[in-house]
Order: C-alpha cells, then structure tokens, then sequence
C-alpha cells in the first residue's frame, strides 16, 4: 500500500480532493433537505414534541373543512373537461380572454395576474386565474351544446314573443356632442345619408357599414353586433328601434344623444343564426334559473357517475339544486 | 483496478445522496377513487392535493397550536367552566335550534365545540404565561410606563408664542390644575391628554421617545421641541415602577399582533415543532414563516 501510495501519490491527492469536494457538494445539497419520518408505514407531516401528524390524519381534519366543495369543484370541472374538447381555437379564446382582463386589471386598476389569481383561487376556488377563466369559458360552450340540442325546449314561442331575439348590424356616425353638432360632422353624416338614399341597398348594408361606420369595434365586420334582445344593455334609442324592425328591415337614421347617429339593419331572427351567442346563452339562462346546474348534473348522469360516499353525491346534489326524482 | 471500483462505487454513492431531495408525505390508500364518471376518476390524493392548496397550512399552524396549548395549559376546572359559559352564552342567543347551530358551526357534537373554545382560551393563556415566564425580560426590553403629554404646534410659524404658551401650561399643571383642562386650553391634540402606555417601540415622536426612555421617575418634563421642529410637548409621567403599569402592559402585550407572534415562534420552537413534508412546509414557509424553526 505504501509502495502503491509512492508511485501513485498525485493520482491519490487528485482522488482524495475529488472526494472532498463530492462529500461536500453530498452536504451542500442535503444541508437544507427536511428531515422524512414514516410511522407505522404511514408518512408524518409534521410533529410536536414525541407527537406525531400522519398525513392520513390531516386528510382527516382538511376534509372537514374543505372536502366537500374541493369535491364539488373537482367534480364540476370534470364533467366539464370530459364533455367539452379542448380545440387549438377553444385554447386561443382562453387565452385571449385571460391576457385581455389581466391587461385590463393592469392598466385601470394597476394590479394584475398576482391579484387575479388570488381572486381565483379564494373566491372561487380555482388554482389559479387562467383556469377560472378556462373553465367559465367551458362552461359556456357546455351550456351552449346542451340548449343547441334541445332549443324546441327553451327557443319556444314564449320566449320569441317575451324577447323579440335577432341578430343586428347597424353603422354609425359618431358625434362628440350630438346635441350640438360642428359643421363638419353634419357634413359626414349628409355624405353617409345621401350615399345609403343613393348607392346602396338592405342587401349591401355590410358593405355600407364597412366603409361609412365610425364605430371600430363593429365597422370592420360588416357593422355586425349580433346578438340583441329585450334585455340587451344598449341605448334605450337604438334597443327600441332594433327591437322593432322585422327580419332584413333597415331602420331610418335614429338619434343618440350621447353617440350620435345609427342606421340600424335586423339581419336575422332565425334561431340558429345565433344559437351560440353568449348574450343568447345568458337570457336562456336568466329565465331558467337552474338549468346551468341541470345541464352539469345530467352531463355527468350520461357518463355514468358513481360516488364511493353518498354524503358527497347528496352534497353535490345540492350544490346543484337538483333532486334525486331528476336522476 | 479494485480501488478504482472503490472509488467509483463512492463517487456515485456520494451522488446518489446529494440528489436524494424533499420528500412529499403521502396519504394511504391516495388512488382510491372517490368519484367517477367516464374515464375521469377523482382520487383521494387528488383531493388531499386541492385541499392542502385551499389550506396553504392555515390547519397544520393551527392542529399544532392546540398540541402546544394542550401541553402547556392544563384542563382545569375553572377554564372547562369558562368554556362552558360561552357556551350557555350562545345558546341563550340562538333563535334556532342547538343541533342546527352546531352544524352551522361545523361540529357533530356540544363536546367538539367546548374542546375548540377550550383550545381558544388556552391559546390566549399561553400568551399570558410566555408573558408571566418572561415579564422581567419583557418589561426590561419594552421599558413601559404610563405618561400623558400636551402638544402646543408652532400656528402661523409663532415659535415664541408656542414657548410662552408652553411655560404658561406647565406653570398651571404645577399649580395644580387639572392636566385634561391645561390640555384643553393649550394642546393641538387633546386625546394625547389621556394617560397611555407608551414603551419602547411606540410610534412616537423621536425627541419624546428619548425622553421617556430617559425617565426613571414620574416627572413632569420641560418644553420638548419635536424632531422636525413644528411644535413643542409637555410630558407628564405618571408611573413608571413595573407593578403599577403591569396590568396595561399585559393588555397590550396581550392585543399585540407582533408579540403574539413571536410567544407562539417561542413555543413552537420550545416544543420542536418539525415538519417532515415540503409542500406544507412551502405553504407554513410563505404564510406563516415566522412558526418555522430557525436555523441553528
């Protein structure tokens, strides 16, 4: 050995300062490890004093005050996931929606995803914003399926004579006070009045609005609004007027004092014109007020639902107001 | 060749521990299924997951509070008859019925709820008693005494009228008029007239603060100019011997969220709290640090 140490004794200072060196990159990286502790095969969360905490044990005590809504949430976010499918242009209007508001939050408010996720996660229990958004946007979808699959059951006659539902278009030519307009924009709106009176009809009203409308949000559409009815927040003006025209009708100029003018056009009453809508979707759900959860509970019917615990299917049907004869 | 194994089996020995991490303590029987519906199963570790996140360690702090408390306080008597009167208290008030306003309250039974008002009075007890095992300490560091004072601010820049009106107030307080009424007629802030208790971490003025750590005796001070020069106080002391302004100095102590802290940090520590899972230890690390063991 002694010979073997004369011979090699540089590979043995590089061997033994390697050592050193892993022993204590071994001790730098377990330095702030926690200690782990099993008891009886059960994992220990933490102790006090020879006391210990087993994790089966704060199951126990979380479960009583979270378990259930955890589940329930749990449960509505799967039967949501399992019958909605994820599209790359579900995904993109997810995130869409979710940079606009976080952007939104920001700029008015100046505090934004970090306050939002907060939001999300005490309020509603999500993990995070991004997934309370994901799945209210699901959940729309969800809905929206559903009522498109049984529209003779809520698009009935009653609701077509209670909310007078239609797809609108309309231009606009935009005043900064309209009740005491300059020159100029008099001028505009004689050019867009005598160009409608003149060059155009009800079945180039995109075109006209395209070109004429001063209102960004819809010009570049053709003017299209979509979706209106009785509970629409429009101006009392404009509602009256859209709510008055028959199918493929144009209004005449109406007055608003706070915008100016609009040509309204009412492009369709048919019902599949605006099944998805998500106004469409809003006032179905206004005037039923637990179909939301029915339509949850009978999603999850379909797919065969079974509950280990009956006090959770009991709590969850609560949670949805639906009684066990709708099973 | 044979050391070279040697050496080989120790460097990878060596690594092997360093990439041995924090281990996640985990539930029994975690992949039951609790429901499920087409190929989505919720499993009972998926729920203990969602439930921990939900919690961020607010049970776990709390679950430990109550061993502490119940190892350091004992069950007598006299705290089962408080508990019990909170109790009757309670229920004295309800417009419902006692079984409905226990679920209400998340408990089965009338036992859970007095173990829980018990665990609540004792938790304050144990700040009572770090305060009673420490209180020399307590009163050396937080140096307390009772004090009441007059604040006259320089109006319109009237730095001389501010001083004359300030030797005019000291001139009535020690020809005996009553400190409320000199403060009345002379201090900008008349609520600073009622005797406080004032100790060393008090939000007050610098110059004030000097003075009263200063002070040995009850005393009435001179004129004292304010650190930023606006104005001028006249301090009174009235106690300044620990057993007469003990009993306020356990109320604050007693209300101070700060203090409560660190008494709960002591017994935490005095009890080897330790916890053996890093997601909680996460949780406790981000909302309740100061309950985790410093390093030694």
């Amino acid at each position: 050995m002694k010979e073997f140490l004369k011979q090699n004794w540089f590979v043995a200072v590089i061997a033994l300062f390697f050592i050193g060196i892993s022993i204590y990159y071994a001790y730098d990286q377990n330095k702030d490890n926690l200690p782990n502790k099993v008891v009886d095969g059960k994992d220990v969360v933490f102790s006090v004093d020879d006391t210990n905490f087993t994790a089966d044990e704060l199951y126990d005590e979380l479960y009583k005050t979270y378990g259930k809504s955890e589940l329930f949430l749990k449960f509505y976010m799967g039967v949501i996931d399992a019958n909605v499918e994820e599209t790359e242009e579900l995904k993109s209007q997810i995130n869409n929606a979710v940079t606009q508001t976080v952007s939104y939050y920001t700029n008015y408010y100046g505090y934004g995803l970090d306050y939002l996720n907060q939001l999300a996660k005490y309020y509603y229990g999500y993990p995070d914003f991004p997934s309370y958004v994901e799945y209210q946007i699901k959940a729309e979808k969800l809905y929206s399926g559903y009522i498109k699959e049984h529209a003779q059951e809520y698009v009935t006659e009653e609701f077509i004579a209670k909310h007078s539902p239609r797809v609108i278009s309309y231009c606009l030519i935009k005043f900064d006070d309209p009740k005491n307009p300059t020159a100029e924009e008099t001028s505009r709106l004689n050019t867009a009045q005598q160009a409608w009176t003149n060059e155009y009809s009800v079945e180039k009203f995109a075109e006209f609005a395209m070109k004429y409308s001063e209102d960004a949000s819809t010009a570049g559409d053709g003017g299209l609004l979509g979706y209106v009815d009785d509970n629409s927040s429009l101006v009392d003006a404009f509602l009256k007027a859209a709510l008055d025209l028959e199918e493929g009708q144009v209004s005449e100029w109406i007055f608003d004092e706070n915008y100016g003018y609009f040509l309204i056009k009412c492009d369709s009453k048919n019902y599949e014109n605006y099944a998805t809508d998500p106004n469409f979707l809003s006032t179905v759900l206004t005037d039923n007020a637990n179909l939301a959860n029915e339509i949850v509970w009978k999603y999850a019917q379909g797919a065969n639902i079974t509950f280990v615990d009956d006090s959770v299917k009991e709590y969850i049907m609560q949670q949805l107001n639906v009684d066990k004869d709708g099973e | 060749m044979k050391k070279i194994k040697v050496l080989t089996i120790t460097l990878l020995t060596v690594l092997l521990i360093a990439g041995c991490g924090n281990k996640t303590a985990k539930i029994s029987n975690g992949s039951d299924i609790l429901i499920q519906f087409g190929n989505t199963k919720i499993t009972k570790a998926d729920l203990y997951s969602s439930m921990l996140e939900a919690d961020s360690g607010y049970t776990i702090i709390n679950i430990a509070n109550k061993m502490i408390a119940n190892a350091e306080i004992e069950t007598t008597a006299e705290l089962l008859s408080e508990a019990q009167e909170q109790i009757d208290t309670y229920k004295a008030s309800l417009t419902e019925d006692w079984k409905t306003a226990l679920e209400k309250l998340g408990f089965e039974t009338e036992e859970q709820l007095l173990e829980q008002i018990l665990t609540s009075i004792k938790s304050d007890k144990l700040i009572t008693k770090y305060i009673d095992e420490n209180f020399e300490a307590l009163a050396q560091e937080y140096a307390p005494l009772m004090a009441r004072m007059i604040y006259i601010k320089y109006e319109d820049n009237d730095i001389e009228k501010a001083k004359a009106n300030a030797a005019l107030a000291i001139n009535e307080i020690k020809t005996g008029v009553d400190f409320k009424t000199v403060a009345e007629k002379y201090s900008t802030t008349v609520a600073l007239a009622n005797e406080n208790l004032y100790t060393r971490y008090s939000e007050m003025d610098y110059n004030v603060l000097q003075y009263l750590l200063a002070v040995m005796e009850p005393t009435l001070s001179p004129p004292i100019e304010n650190n930023n020069s606006s104005g001028i106080y006249i301090i009174q002391v009235t106690k300044t011997n620990i057993e007469q302004v003990k009993e306020a100095f356990i109320d604050f102590l007693s209300g101070n969220d700060e203090f409560i802290t660190k008494a709960n940090n002591y017994y935490f520590a005095k009890h080897n709290f330790t916890l053996y899972d890093v997601k909680t230890f996460e949780f406790i690390k981000e909302g309740y640090p100061s309950y985790l063991p410093e390093k030694k």
